[in-house]
């Protein structure tokens, strides 16, 4: 982990390029808060430059398991394999420092690689670019930027530690809607020119559809993925009449997205 | 851009001594009218005071008195900012201890240090001892319990985002938990200054151990009132440069992000 890992990084990209192996393999996961189960049997795997999207009713664990992935919590049982060399997240609540300035923000997980000064400016440099981050507002404060301003610093954070992974926990839940596909289209754009493989949770299954090459789906109660669908075409190239095909399509047609929709709002987390 | 920056909050923090100024000023008035209505005796005003004070500190004399009560105060502030601090952090992380010493504080912040100076006299009599473990205890709870909060009302999700990034649990301690933690025990590290000064001068007034307490016993037995108010006059000069030379300026570079939430109106 670190800088000194990205000299290796082109011949080290290019071999893993060739046959996409997976980026991220979950076997048998199981979690529980407090004795209660909240995952059982989740087994879900990831091809590298491959974006899943994980959806299903609000509390049925998603985010659990996302967490779980992404190693900020340790699975009861059952194993996570994660074959990528870095991953960054991008949370629902930006959850950005409110004493450091955005890009204070940015370069905070350069902290913990060992990385040069100047090496540090153009990696912080580059990552905000890319979230299309105006240079005038990097010197701002996290209370001085509007919502969709910080979600950007936050996914321009994810982008400085050069991920080939990338964890979305309902990243664009609170935007509004013109904002929310601006961020997509964002999420797309460097999905493919980055090339790093996603996990992307949500629970708009129009989102989930446009960002994503395959499309999980979870039980309400947590006990596994029901099952898969692949979406058609590339992320970006869909229209919105396709998009909208798509969806109404899974929804009307589709058994397995019956229950998405399904929120108990008191048993949610 | 980051000098002119710089050069701008200096000079806006100069800029509010003015209104600290007319502050005091208007104080003065006050004092000035009540000693016109009251007399010299009862209360000399307040040019008068002035003139005693630095005619006090020409005094090399007075210097040495007030060392002596810098140095306890001092000395047992040090001593309970560690003990609270590194208390507290300890505690902190550890719900089971919130509860078992929270009692244990309420009661100490209910004894009132009157109680304890007495105590202090019988165990250590008329020495430094007296002074140091009365300021000791008057400090001690309030920098322990902020220390505490502090670590209670830590962001969890902010650790979480940390720890995704790769952090272990010292680089986290560092980055995120001392820098919230701070915001915490730094305003209680100011409180706990000022009550270590006011307690070690009463400390020293009651036990009979020389210093500004000292001073002021004297001016009492001797009906000097200029001399006794004089001395609280040098008392607060020096907590006032404590806390606008030191406190409020490293306060200020901690709560920046604060005042940018605010983009007009007054400044503070």
């Amino acid at each position: 982990m670190g800088c000194e890992t990205v000299t290796t990084m082109p011949e080290e990209r290019s071999r893993r390029a060739e046959p996409p192996g997976p980026a991220l393999v979950l076997k048998d996961v199981a979690h529980a808060y407090l004795g209660r189960t909240v995952l059982e049997y989740v087994t879900l795997s990831v091809w590298s430059g491959e974006v899943v999207a994980l959806v299903g009713p609000s509390g049925c664990g998603k985010s659990t398991l996302l967490h779980i992935a992404a190693d900020i919590v340790e699975p009861l049982r059952g194993s996570v394999e994660r074959h990528y060399r870095r991953h960054g997240v991008v949370f629902q609540d930006p959850r950005l420092l409110p004493w450091a300035t955005a890009r204070d923000n940015i370069r905070y997980p350069l902290r913990f690689h060992r990385c040069s000064r100047s090496e540090r400016r153009a990696r912080t440099e580059s990552a905000a670019a890319r979230a299309e981050l105006l240079p005038e507002d990097l010197d701002k404060y996290p209370v001085e930027l509007s919502g969709g301003m910080r979600q950007r610093t936050a996914i321009a954070r994810a982008l400085t530690v050069e991920p080939d992974f990338i964890y979305f926990d309902e990243p664009f839940t609170g935007l509004d809607v013109a904002l929310k596909r601006r961020m997509q289209d964002l999420v797309i754009e460097s999905a493919r020119s980055v090339r790093f493989a996603a996990l992307f949770v949500t629970h708009d299954l129009m989102e989930a559809a446009r960002v994503a090459h395959r499309i999980a789906v979870m039980d309400t109660d947590g006990r596994g993925i029901r099952g898969e669908r692949v979406v058609p075409g590339e992320p970006g190239e869909r229209s919105d009449a396709d998009l909208f095909k798509i969806v109404s399509g899974f929804l009307n047609d589709d058994p397995l997205f019956r229950h998405v929709h399904d929120v108990d709002e008191r048993r949610a987390i | 851009m980051y000098v002119l920056d710089r050069l701008g909050r200096i000079g806006r923090f100069v800029w509010s001594g003015w209104a600290g100024l007319a502050g005091l000023s208007l104080f003065a008035a006050i004092w000035q009218a009540g000693h016109e209505h009251y007399g010299s005796f009862i209360l000399p005003a307040p040019l008068e005071t002035l003139r005693t004070a630095l005619d006090q500190l020409a005094d090399p004399l007075s210097w040495e008195v007030a060392g002596i009560t810098v140095l306890r105060a001092v000395e047992g502030f040090g001593l309970s900012a560690l003990v609270g601090a590194i208390g507290g952090l300890l505690v902190g992380y550890s719900p089971a201890a919130i509860r078992l010493t929270r009692p244990v504080v309420t009661v100490l912040l209910g004894v009132p240090p009157i109680a304890w100076i007495v105590l202090a006299m019988i165990w250590f009599g008329s020495t430094d001892g007296t002074i140091v473990t009365t300021v000791v205890v008057a400090t001690v709870p309030l920098i322990f319990v902020a220390a505490v909060e502090g670590v209670a009302t830590r962001d969890r999700g902010l650790d979480d985002m940390a720890r995704a990034f790769g952090a272990g649990p010292v680089a986290r301690f560092w980055s995120l938990g001392m820098r919230h933690i701070a915001a915490y025990l730094f305003p209680s590290l100011t409180v706990g200054l000022g009550t270590a000064f006011k307690v070690a001068v009463m400390a020293e007034l009651l036990a009979n151990t020389g210093g500004i307490g000292g001073a002021l016993a004297m001016a009492r037995t001797n009906l000097d009132v200029p001399q006794a108010l004089a001395w609280v006059l040098i008392a607060v000069a020096a907590l006032i440069c404590v806390e606008y030379g030191f406190v409020q300026p490293v306060r200020a570079e901690l709560e920046r992000w604060r005042d940018a939430a605010r983009p007009w109106g007054v400044k503070r």
